[in-house]
């Protein structure tokens, strides 16, 4: 760094560190891939509960799974994350612990989680409610993605996310098949995301 | 001359130093981190990093703690708080004098 730019470094330097922090978390690809596992199980529920004749014992398994496994999981993911990293590839990423959040950003948060239920509720409201909750899925996670990986493979898989979320409304399948596909898709798509980035770490590391 | 760049002179060339600028912003940014990922996020060499680690924790902006994850031996860093403060400090003047 010339002296001028560290300047610029240390006006801007929370941001410029954050981003390093984020780029960290996602260098090894753990985090999609279990991710993508996360979409596949939810994807595969909702295609259970879609396809199953409504009331059958499988049926009633299905939507207990999505009412157990799904909140279950999304608290077991990062902590997942953190142990498999500390365990196999803390010599190859190195190590760094995130600050705790912070009560104001809690409760930004909590604001977020609420805004998007009332969106939902609203939307479940308009005709027809599947194909608006889909384009609103759709579009939301596709956002999210790029909004916060700040990589070119997130705004690509992101915006197929997006994209396909439109496509899927469009077509005449039935919500919860709608959401089996959408959320399959994402799996997929992050599940060969994080396999390509982990194997070239790999690759690039033990070379 | 402005007073706002008068205080550039009074800045700590401890914290200013590029090399130590990078370590001190990424310890910011998290709670605590360890050599290892220093020494990626940087893109310092190994002896490089060590001998500003040293300067930083010598002047009290850091603090160094050698520890074991299994049989992996990691050194983790973390700002003291007089190392926030002195960082908080020094981006204030920065970005007024900007």
């Amino acid at each position: 760094l010339s002296n001028l730019s560290a300047f610029r470094y240390a006006a801007n330097a929370n941001k410029i560190a954050k981003r390093q922090i984020q780029w960290a978390h996602n260098q090894d690809g753990l985090p999609e891939l279990t991710m993508g596992l996360f979409f596949l199980i939810v994807s595969s529920l909702c295609y259970a509960q879609g396809s199953l004749p409504e009331g059958s014992v499988p049926f009633n398994a299905a939507a207990v799974a999505s009412a157990v496994v799904v909140p279950l999981l999304c608290y077991a993911i990062r902590p997942a994350v953190q142990w498999l990293r500390t365990r196999y590839l803390l010599d190859r990423v190195g190590y760094f612990e995130p600050k705790r959040t912070s009560g104001s950003e809690r409760r930004a948060g909590a604001a977020v989680a609420l805004i998007v239920l009332v969106v939902l509720l609203l939307l479940s409201q308009l005709p027809p409610p599947g194909a608006w909750l889909l384009v609103f899925t759709g579009l939301a996670s596709g956002a999210l993605a790029a909004g916060c990986g700040h990589q070119p493979r997130f705004i690509v898989s992101g915006s197929i996310v997006a994209v396909s979320g439109v496509v899927i409304a469009m077509s005449e399948v039935s919500l919860s098949i709608g959401f089996a596909i959408l959320f399959g898709l994402t799996g997929v798509l992050s599940l060969v995301s994080g396999a390509v980035v982990l194997s070239r770490l790999l690759r690039h590391r033990t070379t | 001359m402005s007073v706002k760049i008068k205080r550039l002179a009074e800045i700590d060339r401890t914290i200013h130093e590029p090399s130590r600028l990078m370590v001190i912003a990424l310890l910011a940014a998290v709670a605590k981190a360890d050599f290892q990922y220093l020494h990626q996020a940087t893109g310092l060499t190994k002896g490089n990093l060590s001998v500003h680690l040293s300067k930083l924790e010598e002047a009290g902006v850091i603090e160094v703690e050698k520890t074991f994850r299994g049989k992996y031996p990691l050194t983790i860093c973390c700002l003291t708080d007089k190392g926030r403060q002195m960082f908080d400090e020094y981006r204030k003047v920065i970005k007024a004098a900007l």
